[in-house]
């Protein structure tokens, strides 16, 4: 019976279509065919006219005249000219403020004190790292170890990767280490204490805590994952090493892995820093068809705090989460361990929220830097500098990064920023493409990434 | 990838240009690793899959900011697993296609909820299945004058394209596969297009995006390729496709001569707009249209 209900419905749908496509080609005849090819497109007219017959016009040619080679210069070309930031780390040893700039996929360090007068057009990095030689591509995620000041890099993409840079790098360089990460990187974050890194990863949702010298095919230590976890979409990862407490925010989109598949039941071989899995490669074939069924699921976005060695598929120890605490899709995390307050990039909502460490359910947060004096644009990034007390900012919409006092609260200017653009110019806030499309009604080019 | 936009620009837009309009936020339930989107003209809708929740969205066609879609797809009785390849509306017959690793399944276009697929193809004899190496889909296209459905993906770990007639069921042999050196396919490509009107199949391949026909079968050189001027030397990656999964090129050069993996048609204006990394380059191709 619903076999048949259906076929009647798509008969009656292709009927529908038959007459819609019908009445783009009576538009077609009286409006010109540029008129009509632009409420319908040209193919779907013709469509039409082969509905009856099915007929397969198609060139016709020998295969020795192929292929038929057509170089042709781009028309036009959108791009940004300048800087867009996703990530923020301060070295408070070295007094600089670096950040990732995934659209043009480069690494920039600037004085902590650089501010760009608002007649500049911008002020240049004190280094750039980028390249072909440096690996860095769809670099989302930064730390800057303030002991050697080191840069480490997550990559949230193709290249799945963590690479290391020295300091001094600068230019097109190779990394000095290079770890291979699973897919879809985020948030990073490190326990000083420990020479550990956090590193949090989306979907299939897990927070990898590995060796902070770890590089090659090194297995993380310790793997959060599971359905207890409650995580889902991870992004930014916070740690609070004086109370022992880990944070990882969530945008609330995921499904269920199939027992036994989680990351945690890859194969790993040998131990200490020899303690090996097969990346990517094992991924690839281990992994095939591990995600349930029709398991997906949508929930509020919310920041989950666990036990800072929390390991394996345990439950979290609270969930701020709820209308109140105006979460849209959370960034980058972090944390003052002195007031054990909370600063989460709100990029959705434009605003910088902090919340209280102990914060549970659904709680507002204690601050909210936003409004239209704030220069607040699409923050992806925050950071805390502990040492002199201000919060920075990496923004996605305005090429710059903005910094305020520590107590900054409201529609609350910044102390200083970092253009690398003239002021007001816009951006196409495009990083590595996933698709593209062209919408025939408005003359657009669509696209996801 | 901390900002998985749908992002719509004015197609004479050039240089540092802002989108028109941004479809993004908790409320679009959206995510990143959409390697899909179709904007389907006789109803006015955007489609996009959201991989972590197993769903597919349909958007407004002029769907703007924090705006929900009009439509989702999910749940168990979608059996949907992992719609981060490639999805395909067909405006015709009114059906949508999602390609999951190594089955197609289809649904209504009108589907809503957690709707059961109305017909898979799997099976050994589809050549969907690639149990070595990385998952064989990619891209999935309909042609509904040519009633087909065409498939890009890997098999035996090399890239192909196969054609299948557009209501291929169960475990069903292409009718077709485009594969072999002279293709110049080395990998399998997330954006392959069809072009109905001339029966066009559009494919990203070593050394820029090569066309076929519909009617080409075997180890068939591409009837056109289309390149760079400066570029376009076989020895050049196409793009991702060329390079296999993970070729992305860190500098966002497309490569070398390739025009790049993921591309639209715009059959009014004779052009077609090719990702380049983060930047959109359009081209104008009056020959092919």
């Amino acid at each position: 019976m619903e076999k048949k209900a259906f076929r009647s419905r798509q008969s009656a749908n292709a009927v529908a279509a038959l007459a819609l496509m019908g009445s783009i080609a009576v538009g077609l005849i009286y409006a010109g065919e540029q008129q009509a090819s632009h409420q319908a497109g040209p193919w779907l007219v013709a469509a039409a006219q082969a509905q009856s017959s099915r007929s397969a016009a198609v060139s016709k040619s020998s295969p020795g005249d192929r292929p038929i080679r057509i170089n042709r210069t781009p028309i036009r070309t959108i791009k940004d000219d300048g800087a867009v930031f996703t990530a923020v780390a301060v070295d408070p040893v070295r007094d600089e403020i670096v950040l990732q700039d995934e659209a043009n996929q480069r690494i920039y360090a600037y004085n902590r004190l650089d501010n760009t007068p608002a007649a500049a057009r911008m002020t240049e990095p004190k280094r750039t790292i980028g390249g072909n030689n440096t690996k860095i591509a769809d670099n989302c995620g930064i730390y800057v170890d303030p002991r050697s000041g080191d840069i480490y890099s997550i990559t949230g993409d193709t290249s799945d990767n963590m690479l290391v840079f020295t300091h001094e790098a600068k230019g097109n360089v190779p990394p000095v280490r290079e770890l291979k990460t699973p897919h879809r990187m985020f948030g990073i974050a490190a326990n000083e204490e420990t020479d550990e890194l956090y590193i949090a990863t989306q979907w299939p949702p897990a927070v990898f805590v590995y060796r902070k010298e770890a590089e090659g095919k090194e297995a993380p230590v310790r793997i959060l994952e599971g359905p207890n976890t409650k995580l889902a979409g991870a992004m930014g990862v916070a740690l609070d090493t004086k109370h022992q407490g880990m944070y990882v925010g969530n945008w609330g989109a995921t499904s269920a892995t199939q027992e036994g598949m989680g990351y945690s039941g890859l194969p790993v071989y040998g131990e200490g820093k020899y303690r090996t899995w097969d990346l990517p490669d094992g991924l690839q074939l281990f992994f095939r068809k591990r995600m349930v069924p029709g398991s997906g699921t949508y929930t509020a976005p919310f920041i989950a705090s666990f036990p800072i060695k929390a390991s394996g598929n345990v439950a979290p120890e609270r969930i701020i989460q709820g209308s109140n605490t105006h979460l849209d899709w959370p960034g980058h995390m972090y944390m003052d361990m002195d007031r054990q307050e909370l600063y989460v990039a709100n990029t959705m909502d434009h605003s910088i929220l902090v919340f209280r460490a102990t914060d549970s359910g659904n709680a507002a947060p204690i601050r909210a830097i936003k409004g239209d004096k704030t220069d607040i644009s699409y923050p992806v990034g925050v950071f805390f500098d502990a040492k002199n007390q201000e919060i920075v900012v990496s923004n996605w919409g305005n090429h710059a990064a903005t910094v305020y006092r520590r107590d900054a609260n409201g529609n609350t200017p910044p102390i200083r920023k970092i253009r690398t653009a003239p002021e007001g110019t816009p951006s196409p806030m495009l990083s590595h493409l996933g698709a593209m499309t062209y919408d025939s009604k408005r003359d657009e080019i669509v696209v996801d990434q | 990838m901390e900002f998985p936009q749908v992002a719509a620009f004015a197609r004479l837009a050039n240089g540092s240009a802002a989108p028109t309009r941004s479809i993004a936020g908790q409320a679009t339930k959206l995510a990143r690793s959409g390697h899909y989107i179709q904007y389907d003209e006789v109803h006015d809708e955007i489609v996009i899959a959201n991989p972590f929740a197993q769903a597919v969205l349909f958007f407004r066609g002029g769907a703007n900011g924090k705006e929900a879609p009009v439509r989702t797809v999910m749940g168990p009785h979608t059996q949907i697993q992992s719609p981060d390849f490639g999805l395909a509306v067909d405006p015709v017959n009114n059906e949508l296609y999602v390609a999951e690793q190594d089955e197609i399944k289809v649904f209504p276009r009108g589907a809503d909820g957690d709707v059961p697929p109305i017909r898979i193809l799997r099976g050994p004899h589809t050549q969907l299945e690639n149990n070595y190496g990385t998952p064989s889909l990619r891209g999935v296209q309909v042609d509904p004058i040519h009633n087909v459905l065409v498939v890009s993906g890997y098999f035996q770990n090399r890239g192909h394209i196969l054609i299948f007639d557009r209501t291929a069921s169960g475990d069903t042999k292409p009718k077709a596969e485009i594969v072999g050196p002279r293709t110049l396919i080395t990998g399998a490509s997330y954006s392959l297009r069809v072009y109905p009107p001339k029966g066009w199949i559009l494919n990203a391949v070593r050394g820029g995006l090569g066309i076929w026909s519909v009617n080409d079968s075997g180890d068939i050189p591409p009837l056109y390729l289309l390149g760079r001027e400066g570029g376009n030397r076989e020895e050049d990656a196409g793009g991702m496709a060329a390079a296999g999964v993970g070729g992305n090129n860190p500098l966002g050069e497309g490569g070398g001569g390739g025009l790049g993996d993921r591309f639209a048609l715009n059959p009014k204006a004779k052009e077609i707009s090719v990702e380049n990394g983060s930047a959109i380059r359009t081209y104008s191709f009056p020959e092919i249209f």
